[in-house]
């Protein structure tokens, strides 16, 4: 834009009072854009007519201030002076004998000043015990789920299984009875095609009437595995595409996770239903320092 | 550079003023109301000096000096719809019947936290909007703030004496990240639940005292129920605290130091060419905070974000996907699903996966971004003072390097919508990870090799603007020099 | 050569999304598989048994005992419900035999379907009979829940659908009838490409035994997942944080910065 030297557009007056007429009517459209936004909200709100309101109430000033500033008021053309930031050496000296007065003042008494230093210190320390109060130890919290020897799966709404319900095919999110919605004892049932189970070692007997069990709860970093596709017999995850052969332990092929699902021991009691043995043979869930030593 | 003032000065100063005043009320028939208030203030504060340089600073008025507004405006929105959000939400897990308006989930046990943002949405008046202009702003604010950084880091405005501000402005990156992440997993719905879910798992894979970690941040297991109630006080008090100070002193800085300013006709490095702070500068500000505003509030009132009553409540063994964090996590999210599933155990201890991606990268990201200005000063030799700015034609080795490593986290970023790109164009879900591996690794070297080319070109075309340059100066191997 | 960036980039970024854009929507003339040699006589349409001899048996077999095209049709879970699934849904016929079965507009009339869906009962599959849905006996919240407790993770909370592992689809729930929602619950559908005979539980989603109840009110939620109240305005796909952040950046940011650049001045300028 062509500039007058001190700053201001250089426009004819015609066009001034152009630009003129149009930051006023921008401020109007503001004026009733505001007097419809309250009454958008005396009738009850809504929010699309909210937005669009004040996208021209808020919208309009914006705009007006702007054509005012860039079409009335110099710009570009002042200049200030930049003074050296550091400052006088002179100055410094000042600023630094002022300092060292005072300083060697209480830096003469040096066994003071060790115990000050000490006494902050174990201040310090101390301070940061109640640190301790935000959350227990983890002690066994991570080594261990609700499973327990001969507790029944039992659905979300508390029914529990019975091995013939489970034919090949189908999928279904369980818990312990009495424990259900807690997080780290989530596990999948799944039903089989008699004969594909293939137990890894010691296993043979985990998974009654063809029905297998895992811990949803991915060794990645934690989400539900909650996909299953039952042509690959593989549990996917979405979270970050793993994916778990639930024909062989759970082993991930595919994806991030490193560890296999932890496999539930199942058992089916009197009535049909299906029981755990015990709990996981290992922690569940994503991976931590000492995991492997519980 | 304080002079000690002789004696007696505050009486002259005073004298002097009075005097003024009473020249200038002889001279106007009655005096504004600006100037009563004016005077009254400046009879206690001693303002007229401070006033005077202040509204007559000069500020520079390139475009790309307004980015750092964008950020603060959007953050201005964001404090004043977030007050009246604290307000209507309840940050707590205990359970409840939800009994609104919202048809669908009407009878379902949810959180209170989960309940109240439903009741917000659908029950308040303005509260849909507030939310959805809260959320969005938070978007913006974050791309702002990326935005800004670039433009600091390729004009070389984070060099003496400005590394302070630049270690400044790092911190607030990392405080608007957390509150983002934190905002978004108070409403306890089932993405942001999930979310919380993976960062819980990230904290823990940390060796030797992950556990520990996980458990006192949260409060326990996962889910405890202490979370959200830990989230709610950092991420409506304490972190805007935090950035509110930094904010301030960020300015403070700027002000102090004054903005620095592209080599033009005029500039140099002892002066500052610009338009003053009155009447110019305060407009030009003014109006980009309402267009801030206005983008923000339309964006709230009519594209829809966030809708977490179609997610559900989190509850922890459920899921939906796809499941991506907002987009400022995205480079994390993508980390984790390229990572390869390389875990360390030796002597019965282990360092999993996620320790890689989640902790180690960010932590060398924040590292190299903290240490920038230092590491360059090392390399250039480079110990001026710069008020002028740098073209990053002019700056070819900073400049590739920062090309390649917006690449690097850009391929990570796109990686998290693995599973979308898969489902929307119908490729294999194993083939687009690979392909993004490949290009993680492959892409920033090109990249850098490509802009340090085009830098060269630039400077060898002569004063050409970028979209100007003919190909063939990238061709020549060396920089000439003119 | 002295082209300008400006000219040659945007030019190279056109030609290579044009054929990007060629090779993706190129369409196809599409008819039901037959084994080379035969020609496409049109047959008398309507009886459930020539449309079958006509499109079907050449991969199912006469008597719906397979081949080694395509599964048989006298399984465990094969009879009204799967057939009809598959018909309705346009997922049958196929091209060609080791095509995916993959969501399509559906190739034959209601009439038609109903006569092919008949005759293929007469091959003695176990499987499920055509289910009668009644979404308005359903519970909405009911349906919520079941559905995000079972359904969510693979069609996503908002029925947006996804993706699994080898390329396959989970589709979107949003353009689905209640019938055939209802049916792939029960049957546990889908022929996946690895497999070329596929059987009972070999879909590519799993089957679930619900009370006529829960089925009820689970495709009431669905049906309600078409058509939800997006009270917040454009729902931008129902996609999440993705499609979000895109409209943020590329819309909001887009235009606060070229709102600075109309505010502030470029260099050069003056004012």
């Amino acid at each position: 834009m062509d500039r007058h030297e001190d700053g201001r557009p250089r426009v004819s007056s015609s066009q001034r009072s152009g630009h003129g007429v149009a930051v006023g009517v921008a401020f109007g459209a503001s004026v009733l854009a505001s007097l419809g936004l309250a009454v958008v909200y005396v009738l009850g709100g809504q929010p699309q007519l909210e937005g669009a309101l004040l996208l021209v109430a808020l919208g309009s000033i914006g705009v007006g201030l702007v054509v005012w500033a860039k079409r009335f008021m110099p710009v570009g053309v002042d200049e200030e002076a930049r003074e050296p930031l550091p400052s006088r050496p002179e100055e410094r000296e000042v600023a630094e004998e002022t300092f060292e007065a005072g300083a060697e003042l209480v830096g003469r008494r040096r066994v003071l000043v060790r115990m000050l230093a000490a006494a902050l210190g174990a201040l310090g320390v101390a301070l940061l015990f109640p640190i301790r109060s935000l959350g227990r130890a983890p002690g066994s919290a991570l080594f261990q789920t609700k499973w327990r020897a001969g507790v029944r799966a039992v659905r979300a709404n508390g029914v529990p299984v019975r091995a013939s319900e489970m034919v090949a095919g189908t999928v279904v999110t369980v818990f312990p009875e009495g424990d259900i919605g807690v997080a780290d004892s989530q596990t999948l049932l799944i039903g089989l095609e008699p004969g594909t189970y293939r137990p890894l070692p010691g296993r043979e007997e985990w998974a009654p009437e063809d029905v297998v069990g895992y811990s949803k709860i991915c060794t990645h970093v934690g989400c539900p595995v909650g996909l299953y596709q039952p042509a690959e017999h593989l549990l996917f995850c979405p979270c970050h595409q793993s994916a778990f052969d639930v024909l062989n332990g759970a082993m991930p092929v595919a994806g991030p996770a490193a560890r296999p699902l932890p496999q539930l021991p199942l058992s089916i009691d009197v009535d049909g239903y299906l029981i755990a043995q015990d709990d996981f043979p290992e922690p569940v869930g994503p991976g931590f320092w000492a995991r492997s030593r519980g | 550079m304080a002079e000690r003032e002789p004696e007696g000065f505050g009486e002259r100063e005073r004298t002097s003023a009075r005097e003024e005043r009473e020249r200038e009320s002889t001279a106007t028939t009655l005096p504004p109301i600006q100037d009563r208030i004016g005077a009254w203030l400046d009879d206690r504060l001693r303002l007229s000096r401070f006033a005077r340089d202040a509204l007559g600073k000069v500020f520079p008025d390139h475009w790309s000096f307004m980015l750092g507004e964008i950020a603060l405006y959007s953050f201005v929105v964001l404090v004043l719809t977030g007050i009246f959000l604290t307000f209507f939400y309840e940050p707590s897990s205990a359970s409840t019947t939800y009994v609104g308006s919202y048809n669908p989930l009407r009878g379902l046990e949810v959180s209170n936290a989960y309940a109240s943002t439903l009741r917000l949405s659908f029950g308040v008046r303005a509260g849909l909007v507030m939310r959805q202009t809260h959320h969005w702003a938070a978007v913006v604010f974050l791309g702002a703030i990326v935005v800004h950084l670039c433009r600091v880091f390729f004009t070389g405005a984070f060099r003496r004496p400005r590394e302070l501000n630049w270690i400044i402005g790092v911190t607030m990156l990392l405080l608007a990240l957390f509150n983002g992440f934190s905002g978004y997993s108070l409403p306890d719905d089932l993405l942001s639940g999930t979310g919380l879910r993976i960062m819980y798992s990230v904290i823990q894979s940390v060796p030797l005292v992950g556990p520990w970690m996980a458990f006192l941040l949260f409060g326990g297991e996962f889910p405890s129920d202490q979370i959200l109630g830990r989230l709610f006080v950092l991420h409506i008090f304490l972190v805007p605290v935090l950035l509110g100070g930094l904010l301030a002193a960020h300015l403070a800085l700027i002000w102090h130091q004054k903005h620095t300013q592209f080599r033009e006709p005029g500039r140099t490095e002892r002066n500052v060419v610009g338009s003053r702070l009155w009447p110019t500068y305060a407009l030009k500000s003014a109006g980009l905070f309402f267009i801030i505003a206005a983008v923000l509030t339309a964006l709230g009132g009519l594209v829809q974000i966030n809708p977490v009553w179609l997610y559900g409540p989190f509850e922890p063994a459920q899921v939906s996907s796809p499941a991506q964090p907002d987009w400022y996590l995205g480079w994390l999210e993508g980390a984790l699903r390229l990572f390869p599933n390389w875990e360390i155990r030796a002597f019965g201890f282990e360092i999993p996966e996620p320790f890689f991606p989640a902790v180690l990268l960010p932590g060398i990201t924040f590292g190299l971004l903290y240490a920038w200005p230092f590491l360059e000063r090392w390399v250039m030799k480079d110990r001026a003072e710069h008020h002028l700015l740098d073209r990053p034609r002019d700056r070819p080795w900073p400049t590739a390097l920062g090309a390649a490593t917006l690449t690097f986290y850009g391929v990570l970023f796109a990686a998290a919508s693995n599973d979308l790109l898969a489902h929307w164009f119908a490729l294999d879900i194993e083939t687009v990870t690979t392909v993004f591996r490949v290009l993680s690794l492959v892409l920033p070297p090109i990249v850098g090799y490509v802009t340090l080319r085009v830098c060269r070109g630039l400077r060898n075309a002569g004063d050409v603007r970028l979209l100007q340059m003919p190909v063939s100066a990238m061709r020549t191997p060396r920089a000439r020099r003119r | 050569m002295r082209t300008p960036i400006a000219v040659a980039v945007p030019v190279a970024a056109a030609l290579a999304l044009a054929g990007a854009a060629c090779s993706y929507f190129a369409e196809e003339e599409t008819s039901p598989y037959r084994p080379p040699g035969i020609t496409s006589e049109v047959a008398p349409l309507g009886a459930g048994r020539t449309l079958y001899e006509r499109d079907c048996a050449w991969c199912h077999g006469s008597a719906g005992e397979g081949t080694a095209f395509g599964p048989d049709l006298n399984g465990p879970l094969d009879g009204g419900a799967y057939t009809h699934f598959m018909l309705i849904t346009g997922r049958m016929p196929l091209e060609a035999p080791n095509e995916r079965a993959v969501p399509a507009p559906s190739r034959y009339e209601a009439a038609q379907i109903d006569a092919i869906v008949a005759h293929v009962e007469t091959f003695g599959g176990t499987g499920p009979d055509v289910p009668t849905p009644d979404p308005s006996a359903g519970d909405l919240t009911q349906g919520a829940e079941l559905y995000l407790q079972n359904c969510a993770a693979c069609h996503s909370a908002t029925g947006a659908g996804g993706a699994l592992t080898s390329g396959q689809e989970v589709p979107d729930l949003l353009h689905t009838s209640a019938v055939a929602v209802a049916e792939a619950m029960v049957v546990g559908p889908g022929c996946p490409n690895t497999s070329p005979t596929c059987g009972a539980g070999e879909g590519a989603m799993p089957r679930f035994e619900l009370s006529d109840q829960d089925m009820n009110s689970i495709v009431r939620y669905v049906l309600y997942l078409q058509q939800p109240e997006d009270q917040g305005g454009a729902p931008i796909g129902r996609v999440g944080p993705v499609a979000e952040g895109a409209v943020a950046l590329g819309v909001g940011l887009v235009v606060l910065l070229l709102a600075a650049r109309w505010i502030g001045t470029r260099t050069g300028d003056r004012g």
